[in-house]
């Protein structure tokens, strides 16, 4: 293959839309032409910017900095005779003084605490134990035995078929895309919460400008009391409603509470000093808001579907409402006032549907298998009869 | 590019300013330089082993070849663009060393994973991408023709394959891998060269 022909492809080999074959052939040639090589480069290059200005970036393992600040030590003190993995030979303790002296200021600790920001992270990749091999367990919870609700209860509401009109075009969402297996959730479409007016059918596929459907996809149409969030200099900031919440880190400020509305409607109001971040907005794949809780609590009302991330616990409700507490972001409080919630192990490994109810997760995230059995075991949960509580409209939190 | 000036970004003057730093051997230069490019060099590395172990020896591998090589970068091109092309080099190097050929992979679909960082665990921010960067990419994929803008986003917003990009447009595969590979050209001519205006 020449160079012509290779440079051609190299977007779609970048893309990986080339045939085995091609691709073969067009990484024959990278092997053994520099010129070729860098004009790969040169598009992987762009392909980032691109692609990352739309998307969250992977995420390096914090060790290579240190591992390669600890090599490249090595070498300036002592020549290392040997290939690459005699330098990368790690001595993590001895070389750690020497190097925490040489990164200087560049080097942060893992010890900073917050308001740090966190780049906050959901999935991992290919780790096994994230793998849900069997179909959840889908467990109606007991009527609790001390367990009063907060607010008055209706009937459990079952999750509403979302369909959307055929000829109807959707909001532009974004696709994500699992890196690993995730179970398989129920086929749900986005649509807007039924108080929003349906959106108008195109007679042809007319795309908006690109920073309009990016705008759109996380447009929150009203914010009440004082939301910040963390911008790129490292400081708090009045939120903006003209900016997309998603990606968004943001908090409730010392003294008040927050409440944000999503196009869609739902809602989701954060009690005082309360950090949280809204991970992704709804997409083909998953027809959810993805919100972290990073600490503090939140109370969500959905009717269009929700997942809450918390230490130790992952809350979903398609329409409903419920509140996650984890002020120390160790233990974990869920309590779910109207509809039915599910509440997965950070494990991945159970699932249990909750309807008025309340679940603490105590410490870390359990790794124990579930037992069908006896849902309350091994799972280092226990149904808390608490009182019930209001944290947001009384402007307090649970004592 | 104007009047024959490649137009910086705050970003780039500063990447200038720590390989510059580097070379003479200030203490925290290189380690700063890194931290602006773990991620992005760690997705490379990741794209073409295909498994995080790999990828993460191979990016310390490259970031110990980019420290020997400093000396050689011009200031006359965008530090960015740059470490792609040396790092890329030496990622199929490296391949070719161990005698393995990449997995079959894009590259975008890499940019929006996420790994699983425990909680609690507190990490550096990473902003690469100043603001100004991401300004820079928005203007130019928005001042793109229609006929090439609307591959991308459908390529990167809505992660659409080729197929099915080509079914949206009501065009043959071939012709959304030549919009798509002349949108990029476009692009790439933009941002290689800084803030400026895509050329048609």
């Amino acid at each position: 293959m020449h160079c012509k022909d290779v440079q051609r492809r190299i977007s779609a080999y970048l893309d990986d839309e080339l045939s085995p074959s091609t691709r073969d052939a067009v990484f024959d040639h990278l092997e053994v032409c520099e010129a070729c090589c860098d004009a790969m480069g040169e598009y992987a290059f762009t392909e980032a910017m691109v692609a990352t200005t739309l998307k969250r970036p992977m995420d390096a393992p914090a060790s290579i900095r240190m591992n390669v600040l600890s090599a490249i030590s090595r070498e300036a003190q002592a020549p290392v005779r040997g290939g690459i993995w005699q330098r990368l030979s790690l001595r993590p303790a001895a070389g750690f003084a020497a190097l925490l002296a040489l990164a200087g200021a560049g080097w942060r600790t893992f010890t900073s605490t917050l308001p740090a920001p966190q780049i906050t992270v959901s999935e991992p990749m290919k780790t096994p134990a994230r793998v849900a091999m069997e179909p959840p367990v889908r467990i109606k919870s007991p009527a609790p035995r001390t367990v009063k609700p907060a607010m008055p209860q209706t009937t459990v509401q079952p999750a509403p078929k979302h369909k959307v009109a055929p000829d109807a075009k959707p909001d532009v969402v974004r696709r994500e895309k699992a890196f690993t297996p995730k179970p398989v959730a129920p086929k749900a479409s986005v649509t807007p919460a039924p108080s929003q007016p349906a959106p108008k059918p195109a007679a042809a596929p007319v795309l908006p400008a690109f920073d309009e459907t990016l705008a759109a996809v996380g447009q929150v149409t009203q914010v009440t009391g004082t939301l910040l969030q963390w911008d790129e200099r490292g400081e708090w900031q009045d939120f903006s409603t003209e900016h997309s919440v998603v990606k968004a880190r943001l908090r409730s400020a010392e003294d008040t509470v927050a409440a944000l509305q999503l196009r869609d409607g739902t809602l989701i109001k954060s009690n005082i000093s309360t950090e949280f971040q809204v991970l992704r907005a709804p997409s083909r794949d998953e027809p959810r808001w993805v919100v972290r809780l990073i600490r503090g609590e939140i109370l969500i009302k959905t009717g269009s579907g929700i997942r809450v991330e918390a230490p130790g616990l992952d809350a979903e409700c398609d329409e409903g409402e419920f509140s996650v507490r984890s002020t120390d972001g160790v233990d974990t409080t869920l309590m779910v006032t109207r509809g039915t919630t599910t509440a997965r192990n950070n494990g991945g490994a159970a699932v249990v549907e909750m309807n008025q109810a309340t679940v603490s997760v105590a410490g870390a995230a359990p790794r124990l298998p579930f037992d069908v059995a006896d849902p309350y075991s091994q799972l280092g949960w226990a149904f808390v009869p608490v009182a019930p509580f209001n944290p947001l409209d009384s402007g307090g939190t649970q004592s | 590019m104007r009047d024959g000036v490649v137009q910086k970004t705050s970003a780039d003057v500063r990447d200038e300013k720590l390989v510059a730093e580097s070379i003479e051997g200030r203490e925290g230069a290189f380690s700063e330089l890194m931290e602006r490019y773990e991620d992005s060099l760690f997705r490379l590395a990741y794209y073409w082993t295909g498994n995080r172990e790999d990828a993460q020896d191979l990016c310390q591998d490259c970031f110990i070849h980019l420290y020997h090589v400093l000396p050689k970068y011009d200031p006359h091109h965008r530090f960015g663009i740059w470490l792609y092309k040396v790092s890329t080099n030496h990622c199929i190097n490296w391949l070719k060393r161990h005698r393995r050929r990449p997995p079959s992979m894009s590259l975008s679909s890499l940019l929006g994973e996420e790994v699983d960082i425990p909680d609690n665990v507190p990490l550096p921010e990473q902003s690469v991408m100043a603001a100004e960067d991401r300004r820079a990419v928005l203007d130019a994929v928005n001042a793109l023709p229609t006929v090439y803008r609307m591959p991308i986003i459908l390529r990167y917003l809505e992660e659409f394959s080729y197929k099915e990009i080509a079914q949206f447009l009501d065009i043959s595969v071939k012709n959304v891998e030549i919009r798509l590979h002349r949108a990029k050209a476009m692009l790439q001519k933009t941002l290689k060269h800084g803030i400026g205006r895509a050329e048609s």
